[in-house]
């Protein structure tokens, strides 16, 4: 294609370009002119995050030819801010935690900017309708759109309970993220805009058919094409097989592609068009196998097999058996059976995985990439190339998003690797927004029978569970699911005896891996439904059914968590109080409806059976001007726990401002071994790291500071960026002063710092029985909401939202409260909307405008309630809360659409049309309800 | 591909008389440039229409002329427009994003001939005309309703362009509304109804239109439906049946969002409440 010559004025500067006739202004921005604060995330026009203005108004830049933008003005994110000073709406976002991953934030940014030029005071409808097309995965758009009302000089619309007393300085206070300038200025690194000089770039052709043998593969065609370096295969590959439980993977399929989305061959070209062009080269034949798309007939014998050595495809069947079952059920007045069935929820990060592997001369790789643990992906490669682990160095910048799919190998690493050792220049790869829902993992769909027994007065006597999860064609994580939800499942209420059996089995469908919440979602979805379910069956309130039964704080679970602190019940009753249950549910009005549901969810925990450790890891050193540098080796993937929370703990620690803390994530060479972020774990476990880092660092600081002011280090102390004698404060010394002492002068030359590793204290189930203490603390919540039902279509509408959560205390209230409502929206989107609907294997919605998420408008106001418990294990009393967020929402509405309507359904989503056939199936004269 | 930005009219309809088949050509692209990444057209060369002024003009002037290259936002922001048609307001108001209504166009969406889109059932319910113009054939007027007539397939030849739409001074006592049915306001309609209605002085339907986006592989016109209000007073009933009337003469597509039948119904439901809404009722 011809190249032609255009000026783009960008910001008002201009710019002599030469682009292909259709490249678009955003890849013209972030390629050519290297301004890569305009994101990609679906190249289709269906996110806004690449929205820029275009002589003034707001356009996507993906769907705008860069040709077309000639001679007009274009204005993105880094025209904004000016001398360093921000732009209003960007100190806005800043200020107010509008930004968690960052990867939508100049879009965003850019967006309500926009907006506020046309219509300087929006109400806050308004607002959320001016930003309907800006997708978002992390925040719910609570804090998006106070941020922009508070940009319009208006107040936010609603005070939270987010600035309270804390009896700490740093922590437990609101205080603003530390990646905050970064994000909202679109400065933020992202595997996904970096470049590297002489990269080359990867594309994977990508089965079109769920099962079938390649019978022929012809490259010559690919080969010949000018800027294509070179095709490749799997015998191109490392033939060592990966994954984390189960080695079932090879980076390209082995001959047979078991899954739509499958790889079959790689092209390395000069650019991502070329290498485009390239793939459709490939002239490929396959031979249609049988398939296997439904679970249960997966598991029948004679079925089609996935992998030929897994008979029945049951890949994994874990079981948890304690008490006595068979007594429990027949103590039971009686048995209530339920089955239920969950879709298949995909991660959707804004940015999609992305990776940069730089092979150089002297055998070293270094991956730039988008990971939440540098630690396991470290170790998987190492394994799968034969490398020694100070050969393989990861670097982990910001990640837009990851929420458990960017945790393992994915084969663009491999292929991105092999392909930097052969070619010796550095080859990026990543997923376009269809790889990213067909080949990026999903949570697992799982159909779910669940049996308890009660006794007439409302005692749980016994309960099991039989649970299929449909594992799609390859492990990943799917039996470290099955083992995490079988041991949460027995931690809600106190049950006597509890028997828990479930079968990862494989199918022909696009595969589950690691999603926030995993596994406790799909159980408790099941879990709280037939509660209720049971519930009315004797006749009980269902939160009087649950206060009934509910753990409490001392409790041992039946499952093996020992319940050192839980609020569970307090959460139910704080949620049920502000939802006004007890009022709405005596005064039915037709169509509207609240349900109430509560969960648990692990921080951290010991999923894996052969992995008998779970640790994080923190540097900390004090620099000769007093500031601290802080290394933290979990990644920051849009929480604030890595880069804030932990800064918080050790401003705390070392009695300094926050903003004497920076903080370096993420690179597996220079911070010591830590298995990274997930498992809602960074706060806690890392935050307690730094804090036995800082002991170290006060120990050291004390030392030089007790000769110096002649006392005894037991006598010391910090704050005010001082070391001070607590008897007389007046005699003291700066941070900076100790240092410089330790380093230049008076001493032995020691550089004031500490590393410290942080293992936690919990073990690994018992082999036989399934039985244990697995996780370092247990966090609860209850949600409750209030929905109205469009009874003609049954069309869903959630007007209410309370989250009453137990994370412990919090270290930063306000990121506590984004992680909520957060987690609402990835909930709701559950619930109510997202499945990746597959037909016989094929994915018929692989993008934003048919696999819908929740929109600003989608969202109700969140009301987030705190249950403070304190944890005993935790710093500063905190438990994990990252996944919490989204544990119970499902199955909070789905109640509230049975209180609404009569119906109760058995399967999320709950779009529409199912409501519609429920209503359907129970639809009776006005007025009569069951 | 060839990028070319003709600056004439004349120009443009030579290139397309030119290049035919292997031309396309692009307004505000917000509906090509996707089908372009996916390949699912391989023009050899984009003839642009922005350098063409006499397109940007939106001419109000009895009745309201749409030039090809007036973006959705334009129209949707026209005053004139919310008083005079405000059917095409509220429609224009309900596409996608506000990103895309300002680069995409009222004329461009409508060629595009995509059954969920939200503006042609409003077209049809203000008895908008398409206009057309060719090198060799001249000018021609389609009736909105005889616009549409499969899956991204319309009136328009290749050789043809959509220079304006235009749409009539609406009947003085008209009465009209546009409800569109959808996961999320962004998304394109499972069901968008728009009608216009004008009753006699005894109360009863003088004239209907009713235009159905998500009705059929195309917007349809739901004639049945109207037949169903002629002459009668609107009652519950009857807009009940005229929605029975409008579900039974659709043929709505299943996917993701709904099967067959399930649309059916929401054709019902929301051409009576569509109904209502214009009544005032709803």
């Amino acid at each position: 294609m011809a190249k032609q010559h255009i000026q783009l004025d960008v910001n008002g500067i201009p710019y002599d370009v030469l682009v292909e006739p259709d490249r678009s202004l955003a890849d013209a921005l972030r390629d050519d002119l290297g301004l890569t604060g305009t994101k990609r995330a679906c190249n289709e026009g269906e996110c806004a995050s690449c929205a820029v203005h275009l002589d003034g108004t707001v356009v996507n830049s993906c769907l705008v030819l860069a040709v077309q933008a000639a001679r007009h003005r274009v204005t993105t994110i880094e025209g904004l801010a000016r001398n360093g000073k921000l732009d209003p709406v960007q100190q806005a976002f800043a200020d107010l935690f509008a930004a968690q991953c960052g990867y939508c934030t100049p879009g965003m940014v850019m967006t309500a900017k926009a907006l506020l030029a046309t219509n300087p005071k929006p109400s806050e409808q308004e607002v959320r309708q001016g930003i309907r097309g800006n997708l978002c995965r992390c925040t719910g758009y609570a804090k998006i759109v106070d941020a922009i009302m508070a940009a319009s000089g208006q107040a936010p619309p609603r005070v939270d309970e987010v600035e309270r007393p804390s009896k700490h300085r740093v922590v437990g206070r609101s205080l603003p993220r530390t990646d905050a300038r970064e994000k909202v200025t679109g400065r933020a690194a992202y595997a996904y805009d970096m470049r590297l000089p002489g990269m080359l770039y990867g594309e994977i052709l990508r089965s079109p058919l769920p099962h079938a043998r390649i019978t022929s593969l012809d490259t010559s065609v690919a080969e010949a094409i000018p800027g294509v370096v070179a095709v490749y295969t799997q015998k191109d590959m490392p033939q060592t097989k990966f994954g984390a439980f189960v080695q079932d993977e090879t980076a390209l399929a082995d001959g047979v592609v078991r899954y739509v989305g499958e790889g079959v061959a790689a092209v390395i070209a000069v650019d991502e068009q070329t290498a485009l062009r390239g793939i459709e080269a490939i002239d490929v034949e396959f031979e249609p196998l049988p398939g296997v798309f439904d679970p249960e007939e997966a598991m029948r014998e004679g079925a089609a097999q996935v992998h030929p050595d897994v008979e029945r495809n049951i890949v994994a069947h874990n079981r948890v058996l304690a008490g006595d079952l068979e007594a429990g059920f027949a103590a039971a007045d009686h048995v209530f059976e339920d089955r239920f069935v969950t879709g298949r929820q995909c991660h959707a990060c804004l940015e999609p995985h992305a990776v940069i592997a730089d092979h150089d001369a002297s055998g070293r790789v270094t991956l730039h990439m988008s990971t939440q643990s540098t630690f396991f992906d470290r170790f998987s490669l190492m394994g799968i190339f034969g490398m020694a682990a100070n050969k393989i160095r990861i670097i982990a910048p910001y990640l837009g998003g990851g929420f458990g799919s960017k945790s393992e190998t994915h084969s663009i690493y491999v292929v991105a690797i092999q392909a930097s050792m052969n070619l010796g220049r550095p080859v990026k790869m990543f997923h376009s927004r269809d790889e990213e829902f067909m080949a990026s993992r999903t949570r697992h769909p799982e159909i779910i029978d669940i049996k308890t027994g009660v006794r007439q007065d409302g005692t749980i006597t016994a309960r099991s569970a039989r649970v299929i999860l449909d594992n799609g064609a390859y492990t990943s994580y799917g039996p470290g699911v099955s083992l995490t939800q079988s041991m949460l499942g027995g931690a809600v209420y106190r049950i006597p005896a509890y028997r828990y059996d479930g079968y990862t089995v494989y199918t022909n469908n696009p595969f589950g891996g690691a999603f926030r919440g995993f596994g406790s979602p799909q159980f408790t979805f099941a879990a709280e439904c037939h509660t209720d379910m049971i519930a009315e069956r004797l006749g009980m309130d269902p939160v009087e059914f649950r206060l009934k039964n509910l753990s409490r704080a001392g409790d041992r679970a039946i499952s093996g968590p020992a319940l050192d602190s839980c609020g569970v019940y307090e959460c139910v009753e704080k949620a049920a109080e502000a939802i006004g249950w007890r009022e709405k549910r005596s005064n039915p009005k037709a169509g509207r409806g609240v349900g109430i549901a509560c969960g648990v969810h692990f921080t951290s925990g010991k999923f894996h059976p052969h992995v008998n450790a779970d640790f994080c890891a923190a540097g900390v050193k004090v620099n000769e001007d007093g500031s601290v540098s802080l290394m933290i080796g979990a990644t920051e993937m849009g929480t604030g726990a890595a880069t804030t929370a932990t800064a918080q703990i050790c401003a705390e620690e070392l009695g300094v401002e926050l903003g004497a803390v920076d903080v370096v994530t993420s690179d597996s060479e220079t911070i010591p071994a830590d298995f990274g972020t997930y498992g809602s774990r960074v706060t806690t476990l890392a935050g307690n790291a730094v804090r036995d880092a800082c002991a170290q660092v006060r120990e050291q600081l004390f030392r030089v500071a007790g000769e110096g002011l002649a006392a005894k280090t037991d006598e010391l102390a910090m704050g005010d960026g001082k070391v001070f004698v607590r008897s007389e404060p007046e005699r003291s010394m700066d941070l900076a002063a100790v240092v410089q002492s330790s380093l230049f002068r008076d001493r032995d030359g020691r550089q004031i710092m500490a590393q410290a590793h942080y293992d936690a204290p919990c073990s690994l189930p018992d082999p036989e029985t399934g039985v244990g203490d697995f996780a370092m603390s247990y966090s609860f919540g209850a949600h409750a909401v209030e929905v109205e039902v469009d009874e003609e279509t049954g069309q869903v509408r959630i007007v209410d939202f309370v989250a009453a959560t137990d994370c412990g205390n919090l270290i930063n209230p306000a990121l506590a409260e984004s992680q909520v409502e957060g987690g609402a929206a990835q909930g709701i989107g559950y619930g109510l909307m997202e499945d990746l609907v597959c037909e016989n294997g094929m994915v018929l919605n692989p993008r934003f405008s048919t696999y819908k998420i929740p929109t600003a408008l989608e969202m109700p106001p969140i009301r987030s309630l705190w249950v403070e418990t304190n944890d005993a294990r935790g710093p500063y009393g905190a438990k994990g809360l990252a996944e919490m967020g989204l544990v119970p929402t499902a199955p909070a509405i789905a109640n509230a659409v049975y209180d609404a309507t009569g119906a109760r359904l058995h399967r999320i989503p709950l779009t529409p049309e199912r409501v519609l056939a429920g209503l359907d199936a129970v639809r009776r004269p006005e007025g009569v309800r069951s | 591909m060839k990028y070319l930005e003709p600056s004439t009219l004349e120009e443009a309809l030579d290139l397309l008389d030119e290049h035919g088949d292997t031309a396309k050509v692009i307004a505000g692209g917000q509906s090509l440039l996707i089908l372009l990444r996916e390949r699912l057209v391989t023009p050899e060369v984009l003839i642009g229409l922005s350098a063409i002024e006499p397109l940007k003009r939106l001419e109000i002037n009895g009745e309201t002329r749409i030039g090809a290259m007036v973006t959705h936002a334009a129209v949707e922001q026209d005053a004139r427009i919310s008083e005079r048609w405000p059917v095409l307001a509220v429609a224009e108001a309900a596409v996608s994003t506000v990103q895309i209504r300002n680069r995409g166009t009222l004329c461009g969406n409508v060629a595009h001939g995509f059954p969920t889109a939200d503006p042609p059932a409003a077209l049809i319910a203000c008895d908008a005309s398409v206009h057309l113009v060719s090198k060799r054939g001249g000018q021609r007027l389609v009736a909105a309703e005889d616009f549409f007539i499969g899956l991204m397939e319309t009136a328009a030849r290749p050789d043809e362009l959509v220079t304006a739409i235009t749409l009539p001074a609406q009947p003085p006592q008209a009465r009209g509304a546009y409800l569109k049915y959808a996961t999320r306001a962004l998304d394109f309609a499972i069901v968008g109804a728009a009608c216009r209605l004008v009753l006699g002085s005894d109360g009863a339907v003088l004239e209907a239109r009713i235009g159905l986006n998500g009705a059929a592989n195309h917007t349809l016109r739901a004639r049945e439906a109207e037949r169903v209000l002629i002459g009668e007073r609107p009652t519950p009933v009857l807009l009940e049946r005229a929605g029975q009337a409008a579900a039974l003469e659709s043929s709505p597509l299943s996917d993701v969002d709904g099967s067959e039948d399930y649309k059916r119904r929401i054709i019902a439901v929301y051409t009576r409440r569509v109904l209502m809404r214009a009544l005032g009722e709803g």
